[in-house]
């Protein structure tokens, strides 16, 4: 027993153990390399029999220590140095055991309590109320494995629903193609020349609201898709264009699966029930020039230059206001994310058509034909043609040339998933669900969800990061970038927030690089941030109980140091 | 070691010779170069007089220190006043000779024309490169050598047209500079005037009126510095900057290294030796010029000198050689000065010639300044300098025992092994002061980051050599093998992990380059010098065993 024991905390033993480790790191860093963090940290450094080469390293330095007691005053710096790297490896043991490691995403304006876990999970929620139910995956610590077959059950209305992940792939490339299909959906291939550039292709589709068209330097290029025939002659002749129409009002309800059609001159300044909905419909004012002033909403002008709309909904879900334009859109799209009302509302004029931008290059589809529309750059002059796939067009204002390759009517788009490498990076699971003789397949990439219609009952599955609510909430007041002189480097990034407490206590904050805040055993450290398409902050947040151990450990050893060198023999070199 | 002298001698000569030029600057009078080395350029994040933009700018384009015959000053001055003579000169450097195939050029060709480039279809490769960039992907050492050469080619471009920053927008010092090219912000009158007097300056350059043109250049900075006085870094700044550049006192700094080397080389082990102390205050001279060398940059950075890969080398150097004599002052050694001043000047060298970038320059947001970075990358650095040192003692450990001089190694062995102790306390503070840096910055004192991993490994590695020594596993002998091997480990920490592996740490090193020639001969000439030792002690075997 005292044999093993000398022999556990000799030098031989240390030196074997110190090679040992430092070689299993070196190939951890190399496989690393080729196979990712997740995986290196899953095989290598959290792994079980790293932990043991560790704790017996503890076990190492500890008899190491003790085989010299009674300590005598020259050990004082020797035995402090070793006493404090056990202290280090116990807290970072402490570390991989109980540590809790997240990130916070949050817009500017919003508030966030639950952090995303670096792990993945898929969740499924049921019919809204439903019990979810979450899984988690690990498979991003075996990259290299593709075909991970993984099956998981959840209880659908008392009946079981079967899960199956079949495909993983750690690096996802998304290879579209188009092909001609059954319904209506106007898709044209461009091809796009400018000088010194290579020549670029692109799809357009008209009723996709993020693909009907791009900025491509100067240009707007566009799918421009007509729903009357008529319409066309009209864009081609702006000048022929009613003046005094006030358009109609469409209201699409998506759940009850109505659209009602208001025409605006008759209904203006009344209030309807709208039939077969719970809905009270009461038309406000029409603008035809709107414009906020420092009075409120206003009209510029009596000619429909931005055509506008204002109304309530009254129902059971309480009464809002709505302001709708004709030319814009996307715009309630895009502020009315918090709706209690969910309906969607399209005000159409004729007499305000969507008129062509400047330095257009573009394709306008009707029910029956195709036409090829250029604007110039200032956009006072336009000029159509008739389209023939295939042939080269120089454009008469920009310089640049294109040419329409394909024309589809009725395009059908399909999307291949196809694995890019085993780098993780754009991870994506194919996710098949069964429930008796229904089947339904869907890829789904990182932090996506697919809505799924089964039995007349909507399901959600999710692939996204695992979550943990945190003891307190967060709002992002305000995110601000510092910038060099110029450079777009940035020199630093910070973001005020406002953290809130369960029991409504409020601390005001300001996080930056290297000034973290730590609230609650929560740490939160400035990490990154986006940009695009809305201003967030992404903090860190760590709770790692190991860390004052390891700080504990740190000074014992910088302490033993100097200790050491102040006991060290005068001549003689090395303390015996 | 004069086989070493002899190899380093060579390399120097062939580093030495500059590119010709094909384009004759003619010279500049004394009024007009002093007029244009202080005029303040914006240029990479920082207001820097015309001296180090020249410099910064010819090292871009050539990717060589000295180009011509001219100084910088001039060379640079003449691309922005003829650009049509210089339009078919080959000064764009495309020192990847893959790339340099794919562009059509000869295989040889290091350099090529604006018009050349002009004439390729690099430009179409951008737009796939730079989307890749934006989604994050790693680009292919070809995508990288694009890049590089695309931003060669906007700079001579802004040459050519006379973009240059030159002009201050607001009182602010930080705010961005106007081009020459787009003054449009300015009142009508200062806009006519600064227009004027930097277009006369070009034409009577042009027209070889020499006078005029110092004149004109005084009148464009008087009325640049008149808009905003506050934005323009006061004249000391801008006059040590351009004496700094001027003396390059880091050069100088490895030529009187390498001289006291080669004096100590002839006065080794010999204490009283007049040699020696000649060799001493060459030391001295050569040690106050890097010091100085790095406060100068410390003040005009402002920040502490450890900011990209250049400073961190001089400031390892310097490590070297106050470690090198501290220890031959008490230990009263007669070896180690002799390897500080040798691997110091070494180094010193290399960072002068290896592609690396010396510009002073501003500091990425993770490393912004702040008192932990400083401490932490100083004494991590430190610590390589103390291990250089160790591995230069080695060295010469394993030549004595080559050469038979048994005197010798008692004492180098004792040096050796408190030198190492040093470079691992060293190592290790600078290990645990990243972690509480990391903790402030990343959120974790540890994450097992390429980096971090592998100074681990270099302390574990030099931590197991001192506790195999303790044990009585190996001689001095085997401490001074293990050195020279953990020297390999370190360069992978130092260097390697940068360019080869992934991490947070990488703003440190920039994008994967090929496996330098040098790193290869480097390690055949380390691996014949352990197999030399190897057949030495085999040989001595064989002699003792009967």
């Amino acid at each position: 027993m005292k044999r093993i024991f000398l022999f556990l905390g000799s030098l031989p033993m240390a030196v074997a153990t110190l090679i040992a480790i430092g070689t299993a790191l070196a190939f951890g860093t190399i496989h690393e390399t080729r196979f990712g963090t997740p995986a290196a940290q899953h095989y290598f450094y959290r792994a079980v029999w790293f932990q043991t080469l560790l704790i017996f390293l503890c076990l190492n330095l500890l008899t190491s220590a003790l085989r010299r007691f009674p300590w005598k005053k020259h050990h004082a710096g020797f035995v402090m140095t070793h006493l404090g790297i056990i202290l280090i490896l116990i807290g970072n043991l402490l570390g991989i055991w109980f540590s809790v490691e997240g990130s916070l995403l949050i817009p500017e304006g919003e508030t966030r309590d639950d952090l995303a876990l670096p792990q993945d999970q898929i969740w499924v929620q049921p019919e809204n109320p439903g019990t979810p139910f979450s899984f988690p995956l690990d498979f991003s610590t075996t990259p290299w494995v593709h075909e991970v077959n993984r099956t998981f059950t959840v209880d659908l209305d008392g009946e079981p629903l079967h899960l199956t992940v079949d495909r993983y792939f750690p690096n996802t490339l998304i290879e579209e193609e188009v092909v001609a299909g059954e319904t209506p959906y106007p898709a044209v291939l461009l091809e796009l020349n400018s000088v010194g550039q290579a020549p670029q292709q692109v799809w357009l589709f008209s009723r996709d609201p993020e693909r009907f068209g791009f900025r491509w330097g100067e240009a707007h290029v566009l799918l421009i898709e007509l729903t009357r025939e008529e319409d066309l002659a009209l864009l081609e002749h702006p000048e022929e264009r009613p003046k005094e129409e006030r358009g109609i009002l469409r209201l699409e309800f998506p759940e009850l699966q109505a659209v009602r059609t208001i025409p605006v001159e008759a209904f203006l300044g009344k209030t309807v029930p709208l039939e077969g909905t719970p809905y009270t419909l009461s038309l406000k004012e029409y603008f035809p020039d709107f414009v906020i002033t420092d009075t409120g909403p206003a009209s510029r002008s009596d000619s429909p230059q931005n055509p506008a709309l204002s109304f309530t909904l009254e129902g059971p879900e309480g009464k809002e206001a709505f302001l709708a334009f004709a030319l814009h859109p996307e715009f309630e799209e895009r502020h009315g994310l918090s709706r209690k009302i969910h309906v969607h509302a399209v005000y159409e004029m004729g007499g305000a058509l969507p008129s062509l931008p400047p330095a257009l290059i573009g394709v306008v589809r009707t029910p029956e034909a195709w036409r090829v529309a250029m604007t110039s750059e200032a956009g006072g002059e336009q000029r159509f043609l008739p389209l023939a796939p295939g042939e080269t067009i120089e454009h008469p204002w920009l310089g640049v040339s294109f040419r329409v390759l394909e024309v589809l009517p009725n395009a059908r788009r399909m999307e291949h998933y196809r694995v890019k490498d085993n780098e993780v990076k754009q991870q994506a699971i194919h996710v098949i669900l069964e429930q008796g003789d229904r089947r339904e397949e869907k890829w789904l990439l990182q932090g996506e969800a697919a809505h799924l219609e089964w039995d007349g009952k909507m399901v959600v599955v999710a692939y996204q990061s695992a979550t943990q609510p945190l003891p307190f909430s967060v709002k992002l007041l305000d995110f601000r970038k510092i910038e060099y002189p110029g450079t777009s480097v940035p020199s630093g990034f910070e973001s005020d927030i406002e953290v809130r407490d369960a029991g409504g206590r409020r601390l005001l904050r300001t996080i930056s690089m290297n000034r973290p805040f730590t609230h609650r055993g929560y740490t939160m450290f400035q990490s990154s941030y986006i940009e695009e398409p809305v201003e967030a902050t992404i903090l860190a947040v760590r709770n790692d109980p190991g860390t004052p151990v390891v700080y504990a450990g740190f000074s014992i050893v910088i302490s033993g140091v100097i200790v050491m060198f102040y006991f060290r023999p005068r001549k003689g070199g090395k303390v015996k | 070691m004069k086989r070493w002298i002899c190899v380093v001698a060579f390399g120097l000569a062939v580093l030495w010779a500059g590119r010709a030029a094909g384009v004759e600057v003619p010279p500049l009078s004394h009024q007009t170069l002093l007029a244009l080395r202080h005029l303040p350029v914006q240029y990479n994040g920082r207001v820097k007089p015309f001296e180090s933009f020249a410099r910064e700018v010819l090292d871009l384009l050539t990717d060589s220190r000295a180009y011509g015959k001219a100084d910088s000053v001039s060379t640079v001055f003449h691309m922005i006043a003829f650009p049509e003579q210089w339009e078919e000169e080959p000064i764009l450097s495309v020192p990847y000779r893959p790339l340099r195939e794919e562009l059509g050029f000869a295989p040889d060709q290091h350099h090529i024309s604006f018009q050349a480039l002009f004439g390729t279809h690099f430009m179409t490769r951008l737009p796939a490169i730079v989307a890749k960039q934006d989604a994050g992907e790693k680009l292919t050492i070809l995508e990288n050598e694009i890049m590089d050469l695309y931003s060669r080619f906007v700079m001579v471009n802004a040459l050519f047209s006379g973009d240059l920053r030159l002009v201050p927008s607001g009182p602010d010092p930080r705010s961005i500079w106007l081009p020459l090219t787009h003054l449009g912000p300015l009142p009508e009158k200062d806009r006519k005037k600064i227009q004027s007097s930097w277009q006369n300056a070009l034409s009577a350059y042009r027209e070889g009126r020499m006078e005029e043109v110092g004149n004109s250049l005084e009148a464009f900075q008087k009325t640049v510095s008149a808009l905003h006085p506050s934005a323009i870094p006061p004249p000391w700044r801008l006059r040590l900057e351009v004496r700094y550049q001027h003396l390059q006192p880091l050069r100088l700094a490895w030529i009187l290294y390498g001289v006291a080397a080669f004096m100590l080389a002839f006065s080794l082990g010999k204490k009283q030796s007049p040699l020696r102390r000649v060799a001493l205050f060459v030391i001295a001279a050569g040690f106050l010029l890097h010091t100085g060398g790095i406060i100068v940059r410390m003040i005009l950075a402002g920040r502490p000198p450890v900011s990209n890969f250049y400073e961190s080398m001089v400031w390892l150097a310097w490590i070297t050689v106050v470690l090198g004599l501290l220890f031959e002052w008490r230990q009263a050694s007669a070896h180690v000065g002799f390897a500080a001043v040798l691997f110091s000047g070494i180094t010193l060298l290399l960072s002068e010639h290896l592609p690396l970038d010396p510009a002073i320059q501003p500091i990425v947001a993770v490393l912004r300044s702040n008192m932990w970075l400083s401490i932490h990358v100083l004494t991590i650095v430190a610590s390589y300098g103390a291990l250089t040192l160790a591995t230069g003692v080695a060295h010469l450990y394993a030549g004595a025992f080559l050469a038979g001089r048994e005197g010798a190694l008692t004492e180098l062995g004792n040096v050796l092994y408190r030198v190492i102790q040093v470079g691992v306390i060293l190592l290790a503070a600078g290990i645990m002061l990243g972690a509480v840096w990391a903790n402030a910055s990343w959120g974790r004192y540890w994450g097992w980051d390429p980096k971090e991993t592998w100074a681990l490994i270099t302390l574990l590695w030099f931590l197991a050599l001192l506790h195999a020594q303790k044990a009585g596993w190996m001689g001095k002998r085997g401490l001074a093998i293990g050195t020279i091997l953990g020297f390999f480990l370190m360069l992978m920490t130092y260097y390697g992990v940068s360019f080869y592996l992934v991490g947070l740490h990488s703003y440190a090193g920039g994008h994967a380059k090929p496996l330098p020639p040098l790193l290869i001969g480097y390690a055949a000439a380390e691996s014949c010098f352990l197999l030399a030792i190897w057949t030495r002690i085999a040989l001595q075997k064989i002699i003792k065993s009967p």
